[in-house]
């Protein structure tokens, strides 16, 4: 069951019909096509007791070029209860160049609650050959367990992001990042096994025992899949839902 | 009878010296904050062979103060300079800020060791917190200068970093010196651009450093604690 839902901006969810006793899978879809400066997009979402949300989107994002000083601004807030379990597996964030994106994830569990998410960003689109000469990006996610502020993560980047990311120990030139967050009773058992599965340019941490961080880079969006989807897969416990495969 | 108790320190009696030489003295290198321990990473930057001379000690320094953890811990320290008693805020973001565990116990052991020291000597109302908030706070307790005291702050993280460099790397003192001369710029620059950053901005991007400590947490000999 799905405790509450809303959604603002040009949004749609859809709930496509899974099998009888799998998750309550909600695919998000920007009729937009994109998010450009001055969009709002708000999305709150809470799994009652018990419950088990997946919500994904159906394509990546793409962050268009804005005009200075108005970023687009989202603001997802998934509650998730007691018992309840919830995974946060949206597709790439694109980042085209000038983009301008103000983006926060928080999200509000309880102590026995289990949580899953995964963000990507991808700085232009490599294939194109396109860079990202101009950036404005805050990209805000807050994990409280039990009331206490357990994980933050504040991306801040703004100016010449290619720059930025070609020097040697910052990005090593890579274009593509994910961050990925494990938290539930006992998650960090899953460290060592993790930590097998990453290349060399990505790392992950147990912040306390039940709470795991890590963080991929790549060359480009496709690599970044090649590692980040057995990844999510082992997290998950089970397939991706069906958007990342098509 | 008069009864003479000398030695005890009181807030009365602790003289204040120009505020200048106590800022320097809080945020020197030697003040014990335990932050020689600490390598932010680096020494798993240097057995994976990334940063292996002079200039990539140079680059590495100035991607830690200018995209990570010095953009970030110069704009906490100015918050809670700023936070008057109302610090709850900035000290539970600064905790929940690192991104690995061994990131996370370098700045809560270092603000822990540090307020600690404020306590004993110059009896401050200062409870164990993240070192950058801790340091801000005791900064502004004492009444010392806003400015120069988060570049004397950001200045004593860059060079416990250059001294984990000169150890690891290994460099020469003068190279380490030199590297520690162009640091002190970039960490007036970064205090200049974090001086009034709203607590909700605060915020970096250097994930190959995030990474490289994650890394170090699974080095097989490590001289440093993170």
């Amino acid at each position: 069951m799905i405790g509450g839902f809303s959604v603002s901006g040009s949004s749609k969810m859809l709930f496509p019909h899974g099998p009888a006793n799998g998750p309550m899978t909600g695919v998000w879809l920007n009729t937009a096509g994109g998010i450009t400066g001055g969009d709002q997009f708000t999305l709150e979402a809470a799994a009652d007791e018990g419950a088990h949300l997946v919500l994904t989107s159906q394509a990546a994002e793409r962050i268009y070029r804005a005009m200075p000083g108005k970023p687009g601004q989202v603001v997802n807030r998934l509650e998730i209860a007691s018992g309840a379990r919830a995974d946060w597996l949206p597709q790439e964030t694109i980042l085209f160049d000038h983009a301008a994106l103000d983006r926060r994830l928080d999200v509000t569990m309880a102590a026995d609650a289990r949580f899953l998410g995964v963000e990507s960003l991808i700085f232009g689109r490599a294939l194109m050959g396109e860079t990202v000469t101009q950036l404005d990006l805050m990209d805000r996610i807050s994990v409280r367990r039990d009331g206490r502020l357990v994980f933050a993560d504040r991306l801040r980047l703004s100016g010449d992001a290619q720059a930025a990311l070609n020097r040697a120990h910052l990005g090593g030139g890579a274009v593509a990042m994910a961050t990925v967050i494990a938290a539930w009773p006992g998650a960090s058992a899953q460290l060592e096994t993790l930590r097998a599965m990453l290349p060399e340019t990505a790392g992950a941490s147990a912040l306390d025992d039940d709470l795991i961080v890590l963080r991929i880079l790549a060359p480009d969006g496709f690599d970044l899949r090649q590692s980040l989807i057995p990844v999510l897969r082992h997290l998950n416990g089970a397939d991706l839902p069906r958007p990342w495969m098509i | 009878m008069i009864i003479r108790t000398a030695t005890v320190l009181t807030p009365t009696c602790m003289p204040m010296a120009d505020p200048f030489l106590t800022l320097h003295q809080v945020f020197s290198p030697a003040f014990p904050t335990g932050g020689f321990a600490y390598s932010h990473g680096l020494e798993a930057m240097v057995a994976e062979g990334r940063v292996a001379s002079v200039g990539d000690m140079e680059d590495w320094l100035e991607t830690v103060l200018r995209f990570g953890a010095g953009a970030t811990d110069a704009a906490l320290f100015c918050c809670a300079y700023d936070a008057g008693d109302d610090l709850a805020e900035v000290a539970e973001l600064a905790a929940a800020l690192s991104g690995t565990e061994e990131r996370r116990r370098e700045t809560m052991l270092q603000g822990a060791a540090f307020a600690a020291t404020m306590r004993k000597v110059w009896q401050l109302d200062l409870p164990d917190m993240a070192y950058p908030v801790a340091a801000g706070r005791a900064a502004a307790l004492m009444g010392l200068p806003r400015i120069p005291s988060a570049e004397a702050c950001l200045l004593g993280m860059a060079s416990n970093l250059v001294h984990a460099g000169v150890r690891l790397i290994p460099l020469g003192q003068s190279d380490g010196q030199a590297v520690l001369a162009k640091a002190a710029a970039i960490c007036s620059d970064v205090v200049a651009q974090a001086a009034d950053t709203p607590i909700d901005d605060i915020g970096g991007f250097a994930p190959l450093i995030d990474i490289s400590s994650a890394r170090h947490e699974v080095l097989e000999t490590r001289l440093f604690r993170s």
